[in-house]
């Protein structure tokens, strides 16, 4: 339990200093794509509900981490 | 002359960025741009700069069928028919107030038929059970979010408040955020918390009702979850998410059998009343060109019931003619058991915990499907707003989406999405 909450910290830090690069602005339209947001579409909201009833995993992808329904 | 000739290039010189200037801050051509949460918005500015031109309304209606069907339900002891639709209607409203404040509404119904629900009364799965009230259900929800940004400090606070009620489940929920992102928009942290209330109706199975207690009949669900995002070049960015679930309370479903390997009578499902879970997931995008995205997704899952996981997920939208977007995808994901899981009849007597239902127990599942999106830049089908002369409003998008499930245990669904986004002008 301690193990993974070291190599999660570990991984912020990581990720927060390792920006490999500085983008500009006027460079970013690739990642300006709607596509390219680190989230799923508004479409998908019912599979994540029903992946969340049906198996014991849920969480960290937005969706519901239980309460509000009578799933696990 | 020679003085005379510079004052006129002056003047000439003068008059064009004049000229300009008009041009640039006349109208809602104008625009100022930033990215907050990967989203680009825009305001629009006049050109005496009193009245500000604020992002349209935008409205989608989502609306989705579900059927599954399997040989594992737990309402009769993880034996028995799993056969269940679901129609779901839903609406979303993102209503920009002014420039950093912005109110959002999550609304709909779900309405449900359910034959294991059916068999809470029929716990010998008698084909000529006459259905109840328990094989169908309705459930309606609402949630209310609202967030203010602080451009200068490029950060984001939010507060939500949510409700949803069934038949047998009320629950409340509030939920707070914040976010900041590095001022080259490289970088941004965000941090939600979520607490959810539910009340349930305890509904034991027929011939356990004189039997059966219950300790509570109330379950707190506490939930943090970080989320730290970077670009990695010019085509890749990744984020990382990790959360704590703690749950506490009512976590066995009241209606659900378990039957044991040496006794003749089932009782129902008895979990712990604590449960604290750790998922964390990395997701990683990639702009192979500008009409074909690489997306990305895993997870792994941990809790204190002895359930551990892994899911993974790839996606690839593919535009065509920039109007439409085809994009199939792929996920898979596998489980261990919970400790407290044993199939049909294979529980001993004398176990403190126990359940039967097999979305505890081991297995692996599969969820392939596509969708299409049309999304012409002119709209579809515009017309005239009356409240505001010259702007129009239009159905920005129709996407429609379907998924094939599938897990190992046998159990399969099919669920088909459509999404009609629209655009009210302000």
């Amino acid at each position: 339990m301690r193990a993974i909450f070291y190599k999660i910290v570990l991984a912020f830090v990581f990720i927060q200093l390792a920006s490999c690069a500085q983008v500009k602005g006027y460079q970013m339209m690739y990642l300006n794509d709607e596509d390219m947001n680190l989230v799923d579409g508004s479409a998908e909201s019912f599979e994540q509900g029903f992946q969340t009833y049906r198996e014991g995993a849920s969480g960290s992808n937005g969706s519901k981490v239980g309460g509000g329904c009578g799933c696990n | 002359m020679q003085l005379k000739r510079i004052f006129t290039l002056v003047m000439f010189a003068v008059h064009i960025s004049g000229s300009a200037q008009q041009a640039g801050s006349s109208g809602p051509t104008s625009i100022a741009s930033g990215i907050i949460n990967g989203k680009t918005e825009t305001t629009g500015l006049k050109s005496d700069s009193s009245k500000v031109d604020l992002d349209d309304i935008d409205i989608t209606f989502l609306s989705s069928y579900y059927e599954q069907d399997g040989n594992h339900a737990a309402v009769t002891g993880g034996t028995g028919t799993e056969y269940l639709n679901n129609i779901a209607p839903s609406v979303i409203i993102n209503f920009p107030v002014d420039t950093v404040r912005s109110l959002s509404l999550l609304g709909g119904v779900d309405y449900y038929s359910s034959a294991s629900s059916d068999n809470i009364d029929n716990p010998a799965l008698d084909p000529d059970h006459v259905s109840g009230e328990s094989s169908s259900d309705l459930r309606g929800y609402a949630t209310l979010g609202y967030k203010v940004k602080n451009k200068s400090k490029s950060t984001e606070k939010g507060v939500s408040l949510g409700f949803s009620k069934e038949f047998d489940v009320v629950s409340g929920q509030i939920g707070a955020s914040w976010g900041k992102a590095s001022k080259d928009n490289n970088r941004s942290i965000s941090l939600k918390g979520s607490y959810y209330y539910d009340n349930w109706k305890l509904i034991a199975p027929i011939e356990l009702r004189e039997t059966t207690n219950y300790a509570t009949n109330v379950r707190h669900t506490g939930s943090i979850s970080l989320t730290g995002v970077t670009v990695l070049n010019t085509r890749m960015k990744m984020s990382l998410t990790s959360d704590l679930t703690v749950q506490q309370g009512l976590l066995s479903t009241p209606f659900h059998r378990v039957y044991f390997i040496d006794e003749a009578l089932a009782r129902v499902e008895n979990l712990p009343d604590f449960r604290y879970k750790i998922p964390t997931a990395i997701r990683l995008n990639y702009a192979i060109s500008s009409d074909v995205i690489f997306r990305s997704f895993y997870r792994y899952y941990w809790d204190n019931w002895g359930v551990q996981g892994h899911s993974m997920k790839v996606e690839l939208p593919i535009k065509i003619r920039k109007v439409f977007k085809v994009y199939p995808f792929y996920r898979y994901h596998v489980q261990s058991a919970a400790d407290y899981f044993q199939s049909f009849q294979a529980h001993v007597s004398g176990t403190e915990f126990y359940t039967s239902d097999h979305d505890l127990s081991a297995f692996t599942t599969h969820k392939y499907g596509a969708g299409i999106k049309w999304s012409p830049f002119e709209g579809i089908g515009n017309w005239n707003t009356p409240w505001k002369k010259g702007y129009k409003s239009y159905f920005k998008s129709i996407e429609f989406r379907y998924a094939h499930f599938n897990r190992s245990d046998g159990l399969e669904a099919d669920i088909f999405t459509l999404a009609l986004q629209f655009r009210l002008a302000r």
